[in-house]
This record gives C-alpha cells, sequence and structure tokens, in this order.
C-alpha cells in the first residue's frame, strides 16, 4: 500500500507549529517512518502536489491565502488543522476587531491599498477540517497522536474538559492562589496545562470548551479585580474570531 | 499499639539518621501558603508548619496521576506484559486525616479486586504522621478523621517539649528499635497527651449537622431546584476530584507508538464532574447535566460508602473548598440539605 | 439544650481519642480517666450521664471491679455503665459475656474494635 503522502503548509502564523512539528526531534525520524512527508514549506525544499494528508497552520488573511488554500482542498483527502491561527484564526483575528480597513490604514497608512489583505477566517470558514490541533503553538505529542490516529482508522481523543484537569493531575498550586488570573476553568485542555506549570495563567489558545461557565468565569475575574473590558481583552486574545462562543 | 517519648532535641538526629538509611518524602514550602511532598535530604528542609497542600500526598505516591499499567506488542500474536512499579519510600509528615484517606484508599484497591499497582506501592511504603493545623474549611473532626488509629507505622505528635509517639506496627517497633533513644512513657505523659489532643480538636472550627443525613438526603434527592441552584456556578473543571484524597476514578488508555506495534496500556485519574465521565460508546452520556453531577458527587463522598463500609468517604480535608473557583462548598452544601429538609 | 455528658475510663489512649473524636462531633460533653480508681474519682466530680468502661486495665479484671463499685455508691448509682472490651480477642475466650445485676451490673456489653455508629446507637438508648 506504501506510506500516505502528507503536505505540511503554512499561511498567515509566525511558523511556530511547523516548527513544533520539528521540535518532535528523535520521534520525527519515526514519523518520517510512518508516514512520507512530501511537502513541508518550513522544512525541506522540494515540493508535491501528490499528497492524501494536509496539515495546514495559519489562517486565511489575503487573496492568494484564498487560492492557494483552495487548491490544497482539491488535492488532499484529509484536512487537519493546526495550531490556533487555522483552527480558529488565532491572534490573527484581532485585525477583524478593528475591521480590516481601520487596521490596514493604522499599520501602512497612505500605501494600504497596495495591501492584499481581507478578513481573517479560519481553515474551516472554506474547507471541511477533518481534525483540530488547537493551541498556540500546539501540543507536537497531540499532532502526532491525529496522525497516528489516521494511520489506525480511529478518533484521536481530544479532551473537551477545562485545562484544570491537567493543572491538577500536575499537581499545581492554583495561580489564583498566587495572585494572578486564568482561564483555565474554561479552556480546552490538551496541552498538559503548559502555562500554570510555570505559574502563569492560561490564555485559552486551545479554544474554550464546548459548554464553558461563562458568567461563572466572568463574576470570577470580576471577583479578581478585572472590569468587563480586561476580561473581554482576555478572551479575545486567541477567541477574537469565534466570537460566537462568548458573548 | 506502642507508646513512646522522644526528646525535642532528640528528633532532628532521628529524622537524620532516617534520611541518611531512606528515600524520604516530607514537606517542603512550595508557592504562596502551599506546601508539596517532595524528596527531603535535610531535616531543616521540612516545612513542620504547613498546612495546605494540592494534592494528598498518600495519594500522588500510592496512585499516581498518570500510570503505566501493561506493555504490549502486536505482531502475528499480542504479547502483553504487566507494569507493577514501586520503590521503598518513607512519607513523613502526613497528617491524620490524609491518612485516614489513604486507609480510605486502602480499604478501596483490596475489596472486590486487588490493585496490584496500588498494593505494591502501598507495601513499600513506611508512614510517619505527624498533626498539621487544620483550614478553616477543614471539618476533619465531623468525619471521623481528625485522629488516626491505623494506617501508619509511626506518629509524632508534638508536646512541646517532647514528642508523644505512636508505633501501630512491627515496622514502627522496628524503627523504635533501630534509634535507641526512644524513652518510655509514665501516666503523666499519658495525661499530657490526652490535654495535648483537646487543645488539637478545640482547632477544628467548622460546624456541620451531620445528623441523619442519609435519610435527609433521599428526602431532597429530587428538588430539581436545590440541586440547580447548588451547581449553578460550577465549571465542571474536576479540581474538587482531583485534590480530593479519597477519590479513585480512573480513565484508561492505550498509547501507540509510531511504529503501531509496540505500546502501552495506562491510566490517568478521572472525574465525575467533568462533562465526558458519563460518556459511552455510541455518544450517550448518562449524566450531561452538571447538577446530576454534583448529586452524584455528594452521594459518592457522604452515603455511599457509609453504607458499603461504615466510614464515609470523605474526610473533612476541605480541599475541594479550597480548589473550588466556583465556590462550591461541600459543608456550606450539607448545612443547606439540613435547612431544606426542616423547611 | 444542654450537652449529654460521657466519662470514657480507658488506660489506652488511643481508644480514648479514637471515641472523643465521634462523640465530641455528635455534641457531647466528654472527660476520660485512664484507670478504675481516677474513673471513679473523676466521675463524682464530673458527674456525667453514661460512662464507657474499659476491662483491662491496671489490672486485668479491673473493670468488672469497678462495674461492681458504681452502683454501690450513692453519687453513682443511677450512672448508666457500658463495657467496652476487647478482652475476649486479647485472652481468646472461647465466650463472651453479658450483662448481670450482681455480677456484671452494666447496660450493654461492646467488644472492641467497636464501630462508631454502633457505640452511638448504643449510648443513645440510655441518654
Amino acid at each position: 500500500m506504501g506510506k500516505p503522502k502528507v503536505g505540511i503548509f503554512g499561511f498567515t502564523g509566525c511558523g511556530g507549529c511547523q516548527l513544533e512539528i520539528l521540535n518532535l526531534e528523535d520521534q520525527l525520524l519515526d514519523l518520517v517512518s510512518a508516514v512520507d512527508i512530501v511537502h513541508f514549506t518550513e522544512a525541506i525544499t522540494e515540493h508535491s502536489d501528490d499528497y492524501e494528508i494536509a496539515l495546514i497552520e495559519g489562517s486565511i488573511t489575503t487573496e492568494h491565502d484564498v487560492e492557494r488554500i483552495e487548491k490544497i482542498g482539491s488535492i488532499a483527502n484529509v484536512i487537519v488543522a493546526v495550531g490556533a491561527c487555522a483552527v480558529s484564526g488565532g491572534l490573527n483575528c484581532l485585525k477583524n476587531l478593528y475591521g480590516t480597513q481601520k487596521a490596514a490604514e493604522l499599520v501602512y497608512g497612505d500605501k494600504k491599498d497596495w495591501i492584499d489583505t481581507i478578513e481573517v477566517k479560519p481553515v474551516d470558514a472554506y474547507l471541511k477540517v477533518d481534525h483540530y490541533s488547537r493551541g498556540c503553538p500546539p501540543n507536537r505529542f497531540e499532532i502526532v497522536d491525529i496522525v497516528r490516529s489516521l494511520l489506525l482508522g480511529r478518533q484521536p481523543e481530544i479532551p473537551n474538559y477545562p485545562v484544570c484537569v491537567e493543572c491538577k493531575r500536575n499537581g499545581n498550586t492554583c495561580v489564583y492562589e498566587l495572585g494572578m488570573t486564568c482561564l483555565g476553568p474554561i479552556s480546552r485542555a490538551g496541552c498538559d496545562s503548559r502555562c500554570p506549570n510555570s505559574a502563569s495563567g492560561c490564555e485559552a489558545c486551545r479554544g474554550v470548551i464546548e459548554n464553558p461557565n461563562v458568567n461563572a468565569q466572568k463574576d470570577l475575574l470580576a471577583e479578581h479585580g478585572l472590569t468587563v473590558k480586561d476580561i473581554m481583552s482576555q478572551f479575545n486574545l486567541y477567541n477574537a474570531c469565534k466570537g460566537k462562543n462568548i458573548e | 499499639m506502642l507508646y513512646k517519648i522522644l526528646g525535642k532535641n532528640e528528633y532532628e538526629d532521628f529524622l537524620s539518621d532516617l534520611i541518611s538509611k531512606n528515600e524520604v518524602i516530607g514537606p517542603k514550602k512550595k508557592d504562596g501558603a502551599y506546601s508539596d511532598f517532595v524528596a527531603i535530604k535535610d531535616p531543616k528542609e521540612i516545612d513542620t508548619d504547613y498546612q495546605k497542600t494540592t494534592l494528598s500526598p498518600a495519594k500522588k505516591i500510592l496512585f499516581p496521576s498518570t500510570e503505566d499499567l501493561v506493555a504490549f506488542k502486536i505482531s502475528d500474536t499480542i504479547e502483553a506484559e504487566g507494569i507493577v512499579e514501586y520503590e521503598q519510600k518513607v512519607l513523613l509528615g502526613i497528617n491524620a486525616w490524609d491518612i485516614n484517606g489513604m486507609n480510605f484508599l486502602d480499604r478501596f484497591f483490596t475489596t472486590d479486586f486487588i490493585d496490584e499497582n496500588y498494593l505494591a506501592k502501598r507495601k513499600a511504603l513506611t508512614v510517619i504522621g505527624t498533626d498539621s493545623v487544620p483550614t478553616e474549611n477543614n471539618f476533619a473532626h465531623h468525619m471521623n478523621s481528625e485522629y488516626a488509629i491505623e494506617g501508619f507505622d509511626l506518629y509524632f505528635s508534638d508536646l512541646g517539649d517532647r514528642f508523644f509517639v505512636r508505633a501501630a506496627t512491627e515496622k514502627g517497633n522496628r524503627l523504635i528499635e533501630d534509634f535507641p533513644r526512644f524513652l518510655d512513657t509514665s501516666e503523666d505523659d499519658f495525661k499530657e497527651f490526652n490535654r495535648y489532643m483537646e487543645d488539637y480538636r478545640a482547632k477544628f472550627k467548622l460546624n456541620i449537622n451531620m445528623k441523619n443525613f442519609i435519610d435527609n438526603f433521599e428526602s431532597i434527592y429530587d428538588k430539581e431546584q436545590l440541586w440547580q441552584k447548588l451547581a449553578e456556578k460550577c465549571y465542571s473543571c474536576g479540581s474538587c476530584n482531583l485534590t480530593c484524597p479519597t477519590c479513585f476514578c480512573f480513565n484508561v488508555k492505550d498509547d501507540i507508538n509510531l511504529d503501531l506495534k509496540t505500546g502501552q496500556k495506562l491510566r490517568e485519574w478521572d472525574s465525575c464532574m467533568i462533562p465526558e465521565y458519563g460518556l459511552v460508546a455510541g455518544d450517550h452520556n448518562f449524566r450531561p447535566d452538571k447538577e446530576n453531577r454534583l448529586k452524584q458527587r455528594y452521594k459518592c463522598k457522604l452515603i455511599t460508602f457509609k453504607q458499603k463500609y461504615g466510614k464515609n468517604s470523605c474526610v473533612g480535608c476541605g480541599r475541594c473548598i479550597e480548589a473550588c473557583l466556583a465556590k462550591i462548598n461541600i459543608a456550606e452544601d450539607i448545612n443547606t440539605i439540613m435547612k431544606e429538609v426542616s423547611i | 439544650m444542654e450537652k449529654k455528658k460521657i466519662l470514657i475510663i480507658d488506660d489506652e489512649p488511643d481508644f480514648i481519642q479514637s471515641i472523643k473524636g465521634v462523640l465530641d462531633a455528635r455534641g457531647y460533653q466528654t472527660d476520660s480517666a485512664l484507670n478504675g480508681e481516677e474513673g471513679l474519682k473523676k466521675a463524682k466530680e464530673f458527674k456525667p450521664d453514661l460512662i464507657l468502661l474499659d476491662v483491662m486495665m491496671t489490672k486485668k479484671t479491673e473493670g468488672f471491679d469497678v462495674s461492681r463499685k458504681i452502683p454501690k455508691d450513692e453519687e453513682l448509682k443511677s450512672i448508666p455503665v457500658i463495657l467496652v472490651t476487647g478482652i475476649r480477642e486479647k485472652l481468646n475466650l472461647p465466650f463472651g459475656f453479658e450483662p448481670d445485676k450482681s455480677w456484671l451490673p452494666v447496660k450493654a456489653i461492646l467488644e472492641k474494635t467497636v464501630k462508631p455508629d454502633q457505640l452511638l446507637s448504643e449510648i443513645e438508648k440510655y441518654i
């Protein structure tokens, strides 16, 4: 049958998700034994238009992005959105809060019309996405788990419970006890609570869980001295595009 | 039970001796008001006044948050090998309610089935208890857990100028024999110990009414509005279960390596408060609503094991109260339930 | 409502402490004594509503003696006594004991290790 062919692509983003895949280090050898990576923008010069699985990093923010993503959609059978930008638009969505024209003006001034820029959207605004590897950056072991699940023909186990579960499994002191705030109670686990592990509050880079108790979270943050404006800017850091989840 | 006295000035030598011969896990300051049980290399590292730890020290060692159970290899056949790991350790400074919590887990993991992984670690553990000051959320005195009568090898109570020492096992007796500076007790020592316990008990301030709790719980079981109100702010984050010394639920997973041939079956702590807990194959969820999950948790902590073992699984340590960011409070809710009944 | 008082006479600090917690939580006021002589003295001062009495103390059968002294004492004769003893197990006796008006004038006999619920419900029969 031969090994499945995989293409790894970058769109509008920092390239850090592709770097995370490279950060697999020794496990990278296991990965390339299991699949054939025929296109990897950040890592190899050769590119190929013959692949079955596409791992896509970055969000769609230009007309050129739209052309490229639609081409990938016509080739690949399986689409995996990798990282917050691809999954939900990520940090890039902050542009949408300003409005695309206003943002272009702020940054480029009188040259704004030279810039190809459209409303930021995640990959699933254009293609049907089969699996999401969330986070900024994503958990490289979760990316491996998704690839492995594709090879085994089963569903990957992506948690739908809050980061608190992983934080407590790791025995952390809750960062609220240390005078900080944290979106952990409504954020999706799967990152092994890496920010609280370093005594830093969670910023919901993996998005929120399916039924977050947003009201309780707002009350909690208000108790810790954050105004509604502060709270909304916390929620909007990574989740500004998927506004329908958070009021 | 063997009773002995150890002079205050001898205690540090006893600890140094212990540390030189064993791997000792004891309390050390961590962040803010929290301490953590970690490897101790010198008696001076020990946080003798610790009050709060995120996790129960016994559970951390005996039933860790993730644990490999089976290593397997798939070829024409499936080769599987059980994994049971344990190390000889001394747990120093565990308090009475955490010991009682550990006793509950001892019983749970050896009743109806024998959990080899837990048992191997438990047999390899020497337990030396000391009293710690309860926080304002501690109601161990209502759960018969403010005093430990078993589960430890040695227990030290600090009478001020000396330690009153209890040895509950052969291992404890041997530890005493190996350090010849323990003294015999006198009737004065016993009286002083009883006085010490009076003072110690006075430190538990939280009051709850557990009288007829089982019947009362039955009578308000179907009051949907009450449960919705109690669970309203719940995040379903599982913090209550995961910090609890007696919660034992775990999820089993299969992890296959990229060679698609070798892998391991492992377990990790689960929580009955997260939405997926009741989710089964076919996508049915037995407990999709958080108010039903809260009701189930209270039943499990305050009723089920009282009926099964004669003692509650809740030891009143207060960790769930402190961990809950939604401020759901089991002690307050016990009192609310009692009030609700009298209406 | 005034708290009911219970006196525990037992030479094992461990038993005293393990029982005290249960009784205190139930709202009883408790005191303890380590042997029969001290127990009788304390009983006159503390005036308990009920006495929990151990058997094997300074003498193997001290508790039996104490149980007979109580009904003979003007100040103490109305106090119900529950015997709580591990004597059967410790001495490997093939028989148990039963209360007897002259030989063992107690209300009830419980064998150690006694379950807290069993102890509480027994106590509630008499006070």
